[in-house]
């Protein structure tokens, strides 16, 4: 081989390996950009998932107050956002109290009733004594809580 | 063949040799890069597919969530007209609307103690009752456990009077009904009327009126105005305010009168009562 072919075949194959690198640099900056595009899309489907459900609490809520008061056991709904615990019974809204509460969102029953407290579960809800005697009035184990 | 010739020919080789290597040591991340290129696209659908059905889910459920909202504001009209809500614990009353409260105001309410073995029993009825009818300046026309508790309390004898009969009293003058009035009639045949409102006590008995006379309606014990919500209970005011905020009542829901005034205006008949 001529002294031009050998310096030729060179530069070919430097190329060649050069191409190589950028593409696999191009493929690198793909992939993690392709990861990247991934864990938003998992970001934002796990905030529309978590919103949903909230959505499906405030509809059952709303299933809730759609049943006429005199059929209609009565129920809590806690607002997370308001810091509002509501006593409704259908559509009737027959007490309403502050409540600060982290949560976490879903159906629950009430576990235990009395002057003493109210429970939801085994967490105890931090209540005035006042609403907590009027409460117990009302509510009994099994009735629902709305936690949105 | 000179040595410069033969050392460039091997230069040449081991250049050529190690751009092979160079391009031949990339290829499998290459194609490893390009596997995992692959699998993120794909896993990029899944995910995008994933939101998208997490997002008609949502849609799907804020939907129903309206629908079933707006049946139920067409069907109830709790969330545009007002309702009463009574605590009997709190002794408390709210006007709201949908979840809003107009005006709220302390209350006394019935003290949940029986009378005389438990004929009466002195309790705030829970449940849904509703105003059937707006009185202004209501009469009270006391029931027969009004003089039973009088008469205890005064140690004094119950005799009830009845339409057409006469008691007799010690100055020779009787105890009767005329008209609408239980009236003391003179030897002579003049009648003098009871005045409303007070207890008719001659001697040691204590005289119950018949239903219907001006002597069972007693003014100013209901205050200015009363929501009458059937079988004997309202929501009423008061000429006795120190009772506000406890459980005294007969059953009533009692207000002070200034409260009454602001409320009664706000309450249209057939507004629906709900006590717990």
């Amino acid at each position: 081989m001529s002294r031009t072919g050998r310096v030729l075949a060179v530069v070919a194959l430097l190329a060649a390996a050069g191409g190589v690198a950028q593409e696999r640099v191009r493929l690198t900056s793909e992939v993690q950009a392709l990861g990247d595009a991934r864990t938003r899309e998992a970001v934002m489907r796990a905030a529309t998932e978590e919103a949903t459900a909230r959505e499906r609490v405030r509809l059952a809520l709303a299933r809730a107050r759609a049943v006429p008061f005199d059929s209609a056991p009565p129920h809590l709904a806690l607002a997370l956002a308001d810091g509002r615990l509501t006593l409704e019974r259908g559509t009737v809204v027959l007490r309403t109290m502050p409540l600060v509460a982290r949560g976490p969102a879903g159906v629950w029953t009430v576990s235990a009733s009395d002057s003493t407290g109210i429970r939801i579960g085994d967490e105890p809800l931090d209540l005035p004594a006042a609403d907590r005697v009027a409460l117990a009035l009302v509510l009994r184990p099994g009735h629902r809580v709305y936690v949105h | 063949m000179s040595i410069d010739g033969r050392w460039g020919r091997l230069r040449a080789a081991v250049a050529l040799i190690a751009a092979g290597v160079a391009v031949g040591a990339q290829m499998p991340d290459l194609l490893r890069l390009r596997t995992a290129r692959q699998a993120a696209v794909a896993a990029l659908r899944d995910e995008a597919r994933g939101r998208e059905a997490a997002e008609r889910a949502g849609q799907a459920t804020r939907d129903t969530l309206v629908a079933l909202g707006e049946a139920t504001r067409a069907r109830d009209s709790l969330s545009t007209h007002p309702y009463l809500v009574v605590s009997v614990a709190d002794n408390r009353l709210w006007l709201r609307v949908g979840d809003s409260v107009l005006f709220e105001a302390p209350v006394a309410t019935g003290r949940g103690s029986s009378y005389e073995d438990g004929a009466w029993r002195f309790a705030t009825p829970h449940g849904r009752l509703r105003v059937e009818r707006k009185e202004v300046e209501p009469l009270w026309v006391p029931p027969d456990w009004h003089y039973e508790e009088v008469a205890e309390t005064r140690r004094l004898r119950l005799v009830r009077l009845r339409t057409g009969e006469t008691i007799p009293l010690a100055d020779g003058a009787e105890l009767r009904v005329s008209g609408r009035d239980v009236v003391r009639r003179a030897r002579d045949g003049r009648e003098v009327p009871y005045p409303r409102g007070t207890e008719i006590v001659v001697g040691t008995r204590l005289i119950v009126p018949p239903f219907g006379t001006n002597q069972r309606l007693y003014p100013d014990v209901l205050g200015s105005n009363r929501l009458y919500l059937g079988d004997g209970y309202g929501i009423h005011g008061t000429n006795d305010p120190a009772s506000i905020g406890q459980s005294v009542t007969h059953g009533c829901i009692r207000m002070r009168n200034e409260d009454m005034l602001v409320l009664f205006p706000l309450v249209p008949a057939g507004t629906p009562v709900y006590i717990y």
